[in-house]
């Protein structure tokens, strides 16, 4: 993997691994100059095993979830990588037939053009260096049929070479699984090759006969030999076969072009290369033209570059390229490559009509111009091809660590948790370390040296866990995509894992340091004699605001002192530090909180962005709690704990309120516009609504504890131990409120995805909805079609037409429409309708024009008035908003709304890309569901009879069943039937509930990969727990004396555990059934049939899993404490 | 006040009973290969009611007597007899069963539970013996009360002063009515003043409900004022000092 997050992973592995050595040297210069503090810190590691194992384990959960994703980014790019060398072998760029222009001639099809074209290409390139090889060949596609085994593929790609050009191709694909090389010059004139794919498709074996379409009549060929891999079906065959099989005797319709350096190492020179053979392949007047059209209107530059920022990879750095040769005015190479990238200029002409550029005629010349500035297009595949496998696995990588923040955010307040405890268990020892004169520095140190070192262990110990889970995920993927033909194996790379390593070493280490700073700040005499924290001297604004004018004093001091060195170092941390103190200040007191939110809501609402907009508002909530409590606290000061009891819960409620509104309520309200956010989104409203929900929780704890007591304290023996039990988490409200959130936003990612995947339920139950109710789709070769498939099937005596009750055609095309003239045209698709098709279909229509009261009156009308269409709904705006946007077509239907029930009838112009004719559709209803079959408008197959402008593709057709007929069996005899015209029936049903299962695979495995945060949630607790011994040993002493059997000890130690718990994990899950219903009502606008269904398989195995986990980590300390005896325990204090 | 609880008048006419007797009571603790003998064949009896202060340098083994006394511990030989049932005879279950019901304990840093307030503190022995959580309530209050600091029921120890502290735990001490308190430097962590006020209630409890104190104290002041003053030197009662009636 390449990048991540738009950032070059070279760049991060290199910024990460610079602040790693730098954290690391800097300490260990610290400790060479401080042995003492660095024994101190380090030397109580080995003599605690099982506590530092624990410590070890919460610390590198963090690590574990970013390697995990990692490897799983890497696995997808080295698969993918894999795949474009399997099929391209050595071939680096490929020369082709260009933009429609009549490059055959004779008798050959399209694309052809004639072999000499390749010898002059291969003399022009006969002095540059950086090819080794310029090869003619054929690649074509056709229908075959296995004569032998009665399997037929609607279409196979037949690859025709020269003998002595084959090596070309990557090894597996010219090797038969025994090795042996599969020789062209050794094939008769009717053999040819399979690859793996091929003759898994059509279960062919060496000896069968096959029968190859070209122009509706069968040509035979036998199967020579096997190739031993191969991912798309292939042929292969001698250029001279392919050339008569072609009926293109001297043409060929490709070169092939190989760099120098094998099969990876070629790509290397891909840019270079293409460049050259653009610059040989093009016509320098007409790319003059189209350049001096580009560059003297600088508005174009600004749309270009405008479009580029929101694409990514190669697509993007060649429409930056493309401006800035634009700009700087002259025509070089790279800039003739760019223009000649058939690919590229495409999407420049996009962007050109969207930025409504010029006039039409201007565009419309540009549009010759770029027709005809070559014959032959030169395409760079592998380097695309490499690119898209980057950006996959990028699109991965970024999922899985989204998806990780949740169990990465757990994983920090673990690593807080646990220094505090440590700090806590060494609390004596550092009060008398201050005592003899050790600065609170000193402390930092010492506490940063442990942590540093179980640090450097935990992320070792992380990266190498993270591995396995990712090779877990990695295999499981594979698994999932094998019965696609993808094999995925898994992989990971050392830069990975030292990215890994190194941000995992320094998220922990940041934590460790601000837990550091936090715990030197103690009082010496509590310390010593570990009794509590005395409450903190209060601040005076007043001091804080005048520290840097004293810390300037001193500076001034120093410098009159002529201790210069003392006198910099004041200026350079104490001045800052005592700036930096003024705006904590402003944070924890709530004004700058509160500032920063009003800053970021008009942010948010300005720039859309839904993160800026709901964090402002959260920091309002924030900032003003905190504020309140500073106004209560004079005010109620008779009442200790009522003012934070109010403001807190206040500022909880009002948090928890806004996070559970339904999206678009108040925005509506205000007339905010339409705010976008991504998955981000699922983590910030995850945290925020468990902040809020703790906090309520937390500063109301006592009510809860009495409503406990009320319905489970009657028990005289239970009694104590609940009391017991329940009331040390809810004293502890920092400690236990921190557990509870990482249980809760744990849960809360869980839950909430776990929601959202029940919705696929809806797919696997109602298929009809999706499918419209036809059972088989079925299409047949463009080159051998199946004419009029209805007629096709009575006339076949093989096949009884009464089980196929109704036969349907669908005429798929690509169109681009305009509601109002001057509006851009934006590219959508028709779906021509024949009769058959509008009297069965079933597909109620969500929205209809006034004046039609059902759904069957508005396909009467489109069936009866050419012209009248239906539009589904993706290309419908909505009203409400989801945080989450999935994305949609190009063309969107302005006038009407998914929420409407009525409308009025919208015309609209579309029209034939490539000749631009242009007709009118007048759309009168909106689907009510989003159907396998309706993506584009509806409209009756009369309607394109008449406008458009060429005849109608091959269709696809669309079969209803009697019931008591099996799909499978209809359709197989479908395909039998009319084998040579490579007819493939596809079970609609079946093909859904795979697919489906396949993204069940992904989505358990995205639950799973959730569910380590759990871990975090059970490891906090088995700390806790194990710390809370240690810290309670004379309160259990003090218990045993008064008569608490062992066994009471352990169960309360074990239900305060369970309680902590299961409030984390209800709350996680209560809460995350908020936004989830929210998501299932909006998807359920789009997906009628959608329901908010609880997932409760999910909630009971994660909540047992979970509880499970921790009644089995605080099981040890609760026997610990059980046998904790009471004179020794109250012997000292 | 319970009617079956002796006065001191009732004490005063009969012969007193020994409600503890201990003999040749031995501790030796263990610290890694070193064994440090705390109590070395410690014979002592007190009788119901009586009021005994255990003294001597620090480290003579007065913690581990009261612990070992008291049940708290075990004593690795002798025999402790407490109401003519031998300590030694009873497992760990049986030994806390019976602190529960019969002892009452004062530490000097008072150990209350910082998580709960005053009432709750005091009412937790009632609960653990299965007195029903309401009746617990109302006994708890009453035994503030005694000591009081009924009006400080309702707080916690962290709001509370050392001599507060101190009279909540002798209330938790008395609240399950029990035949024997155990002091460890009950005003070891407390001012003169307060620790006047605290003894002066331990007396009164004494003299009022006839319980019997066990005191280990450093402070003459203290032990002056008890009924009886037992001096321990090395493990072993002193036997120069003796034990002195006062």
């Amino acid at each position: 993997m390449e990048k991540l997050f738009g950032l070059e992973m070279a760049t991060i592995a290199g910024c990460l691994t610079s602040a790693l050595l730098l954290v690391v040297g800097a300490l260990a210069l610290l400790a060479w100059r401080r042995p003492v503090m660095f024994k101190l810190g380090v030397r109580p590691i080995p003599r605690r095993r099982a506590q530092s194992t624990l410590i070890v384990l919460g610390l590198m959960l963090a690590t574990l979830i970013i390697t995990a994703a990692f490897v799983t980014g890497d696995t997808l790019s080295s698969t993918i990588r894999a795949l474009a060398l399997e099929g391209m072998g050595e071939i680096d760029e490929t020369v082709e037939g260009g933009r429609g222009q009549a490059t055959s001639s004779g008798s050959a099809g399209p694309g052809y053009f004639r072999i000499e074209r390749h010898t002059d290409l291969a003399e022009q390139l006969a002095g540059y260096d950086l090819i080794d090889h310029v090869l003619p060949a054929i690649n074509d596609t056709l229908p075959v049929v296995n004569a032998t085994q009665r399997r037929s593929l609607r279409s196979i790609g037949v690859f025709g070479l020269r003998p002595e050009d084959i090596e070309i191709l990557a090894r597996e694909e010219i090797t038969d699984a025994a090795g042996q090389v599969l020789a062209l010059e050794a094939l008769a004139g009717n053999e040819l090759y399979l690859n793996a794919e091929a003759a898994r498709a059509l279960s062919a074996q060496p000896g069968d006969v096959l029968e190859l379409y070209v122009d509706r009549r069968p040509e035979r060929y036998t199967v020579r030999a096997i190739a031993a891999q191969g991912q798309n079906a292939r042929i292969l065959m001698r250029l001279d076969q392919a050339q008569a099989l072609f009926n293109a005797p001297g043409h060929i319709n490709l070169i092939l072009i190989s760099n120098q350096g094998d099969a990876l190492s070629g790509i290397a020179h891909s840019q270079e290369v293409t460049t050259h053979l653009r610059g040989l392949l093009s016509d320098p007047q007409t790319a003059n033209r189209i350049f001096s059209l580009l560059a003297r209107d600088p508005s174009a530059a600004t749309a270009i570059s405008a479009a580029a920022a929101k694409e990514e990879g190669n697509t993007q750095a060649d429409l930056q390229a493309l401006v800035a040769g634009l700009q700087s005015g002259a025509l070089t190479p790279e800039v003739l490559s760019l223009l000649a990238d058939t690919g590229l200029t495409d999407r420049v002409q996009s962007i050109l009509t969207d930025a409504n550029w010029g006039t039409k005629s201007l565009r419309d010349r540009l549009a010759d111009h770029f027709g005809a500035l070559s014959d032959l297009t030169v395409s760079d595949n592998k380097r695309d091809l490499l690119d898209q496998g980057e950006l996959a696995a990028s699109a991965f990588t970024t999922i899985f660590i989204v998806s990780g923040l949740f169990g990465i955010a757990a994983g920090v307040i673990l690593i807080f948790l646990i220094f505090v405890m440590l700090a806590a268990e060494r609390k004596s020892e550092m009060g008398m370390a201050r005592a003899v004169g050790a600065q609170r520095g000193h402390l930092m140190e010492m506490f940063v040296f442990e942590g540093t070192a179980y640090d450097l262990l935990a992320a070792a110990v992380g990266v190498a866990l993270g591995v396995g889970a990712g090779l877990v995920i990695a295999t499981t993927l594979g698994q999932a995509f094998a019965g696609q033909g993808l094999a995925i194996k898994p992989t990971f790379t050392a830069r990975s894992l030292l990215i890994s390593y190194a941000l995992g070493m320094l998220v922990t280490f940041a934590t460790v340091l601000i837990s550091a700073y936090r715990v030197s700040r103690l009082n010496i005499v509590a310390a010593i004699r570990d009794l509590p924290e005395p409450p903190r001297a209060p601040t005076y604004v007043r001091d804080v605001f005048l520290g840097p004018f004293r810390q300037i004093g001193e500076v001034f001091r120093l410098i009159f002192n002529l201790k210069l060195l003392q006198a910099f170092w004041a200026w350079v941390v104490g001045v800052p530090a005592s700036l930096w103190r003024i705006v904590w200040l402003g944070f924890t007191a709530g004004p700058l909180t509160l500032l920063l939110g009003l800053v970021l809501f008009p942010l948010g609402l300005q720039t859309t962005s839904a993160a800026a907009y709901s964090i402002g508002i959260s920091l309002i909530i924030l900032g003003g709690g905190r504020l309140l409590r500073l106004i209560l606290l004079p005010l109620l000061k008779r009442w200790p704990g009522l003012a934070d009891r109010i403001a807190y819960s206040t500022l909880g409620l009002a948090m928890t309120l806004f996070w559970s509104l339904p999206s678009g309520v108040i925005e509506e309200r205000m007339g905010v516009p339409e705010l976008s956010g991504g998955a981000e989104m699922l983590f910030i409203s995850g945290i925020f609504l468990v902040m809020g929900a703790v906090l309520i929780i937390m500063y109301n704890a006592d009510l809860l504890l009495r409503g406990i007591l009320l319905v489970l304290g009657g028990s005289p023996r239970f009694a104590p131990v609940l009391r017991m039990a329940i009331a040390y988490p809810l004293a502890n409200r920092y400690r236990t409120g921190m557990t509870i959130g990482i249980f809760a936003v744990v849960m809360f990612s869980v839950i909430f995805m776990a929601t959202l995947f029940k919705v696929n339920d809806v797919l696997l139950t109602d298929t009809d909805s999706f499918t419209g109710g036809f059972d088989l789709r079925v299409a047949s070769s463009h080159t051998n079609p199946v004419e009029d498939l209805p007629r096709a099937i009575t006339s076949q005596p093989r096949l009884n037409r009464a089980d196929y009750a109704v036969v349907a055609a669908q005429y798929g095309l690509s169109v681009e429409l305009q509601q109002n003239r001057g509006d851009r045209w934006a590219g959508y698709y028709v779906n021509a309708l024949d009769e058959a098709y509008l009297n069965s279909l079933d597909y109620e229509i969500g929205v209809k024009a006034i004046g039609y009261e059902t759904s069957e009156e508005i396909w009467a009308a489109v069936r009866d008035n050419p012209g009248y269409a239906v539009v589904d709904r993706l290309a419908v705006p909505t009203r409400t908003t989801t945080s989450i946007i999935i994305g949609g077509p190009d063309f969107k239907l302005q006038g009407v709304y998914l929420e409407d029930e009525t409308m009025q009838p919208i015309t609209i112009q579309a029209r034939d890309p490539e000749t631009r004719t242009t007709f009118e559709l007048t759309i009168i209803g909106v689907l009510e569901q989003s159907a396998l079959t309706g993506y584009g408008l509806m409209a009756s197959a009369e309607t394109l009879e008449r406008e458009w402008p060429s005849e109608l593709p091959t269709p696809t057709y669309y079969i209803v069943l009697p019931p008591d007929v099996d799909p499978g069996q209809a359709g197989a005899a479908l395909e039998s039937a009319f084998l040579k015209n490579g007819l493939e029936a596809v079970d609609q049903a079946q093909e859904l509930r795979d697919a489906m299962q396949t993204q069940l695979v992904f989505q358990q495995l995205l639950l799973g990969f959730l569910m380590l945060g759990l871990v975090v949630g059970v490891a906090a607790l088995g700390v806790i727990s194990t710390r809370a011994v240690v810290e309670r040993r004379q309160q259990i002493g003090m218990l045993r004396a008064l008569g608490f059997q062992r066994e009471m000890i352990s169960w309360s130690f074990i239900i305060e555990s369970a309680f902590v718990a299961l409030l984390g994990i209800g709350l996680g899950a209560g809460l995350a059934l908020i936004p989830a219903y929210q998501m299932v009502t909006d998807m359920a606008v789009d997906i009628p049939g959608v329901t908010f269904q609880v997932p409760w398989t999910e909630l009971l195995l994660t909540s047992g899993l979970a509880f499970g986990m921790t009644l089995l980590t605080t099981w040890l300390p609760s026997i610990q404490a059980s046998r904790v005896t009471p004179a020794e325990a109250l012997r000292y204090e | 006040m319970d009617q079956a609880t002796p006065t001191l008048a009732t004490v005063a006419a009969e012969t007193p009973e020994p409600i503890i007797r201990a003999t040749r009571v031995q501790k030796t603790y263990h610290t890694g290969t070193v064994g440090v003998a705390a109590l070395r064949g410690v014979d002592i009896q007190v009788g119901r009611g009586e009021i005994v202060a255990i003294m001597g340098p620090s480290g003579c083994g007065k913690t581990t007597l009261l612990n070992c006394l008291s049940g708290l511990d075990a004593a690795d030989g002798g025999d402790v007899v407490i109401e003519g049932v031998s300590l030694m005879g009873m497992s760990d279950r049986e030994r806390t069963d019976y602190r529960a019901k019969r002892m009452g304990f004062v530490f000097q840093f008072y150990n209350l539970l910082p998580v709960l307030s005053a009432v709750e503190n005091v009412e937790l022995p009632l609960l653990v013996s299965g007195t029903r959580p309401r009746e617990a309530r109302a006994r708890a209050i009453e035994a503030l009360g005694q000591v009081g600091l009924a009006h400080r029921a309702f707080h916690r120890p962290g709001e509370l002063s050392g001599g507060e502290r101190q009279r909540t735990t002798i209330a938790r001490a008395l609240v399950n009515r029990p035949a024997i308190v155990w002091a460890d430097e009950p005003t070891g962590d407390l001012d003169s003043e307060t620790a006047d006020e605290i003894m002066n209630l331990l007396l009164q409890l004494n003299r009022e409900q006839n319980l019997t104190f066990i005191l280990v104290t450093h402070d003459r002041g203290i032990g002056a004022r008890c009924g009886r003053i037992v001096r321990m030197r090395d493990g072993q009662i002193d036997g120069a000092a003796a034990t002195q009636e006062r």
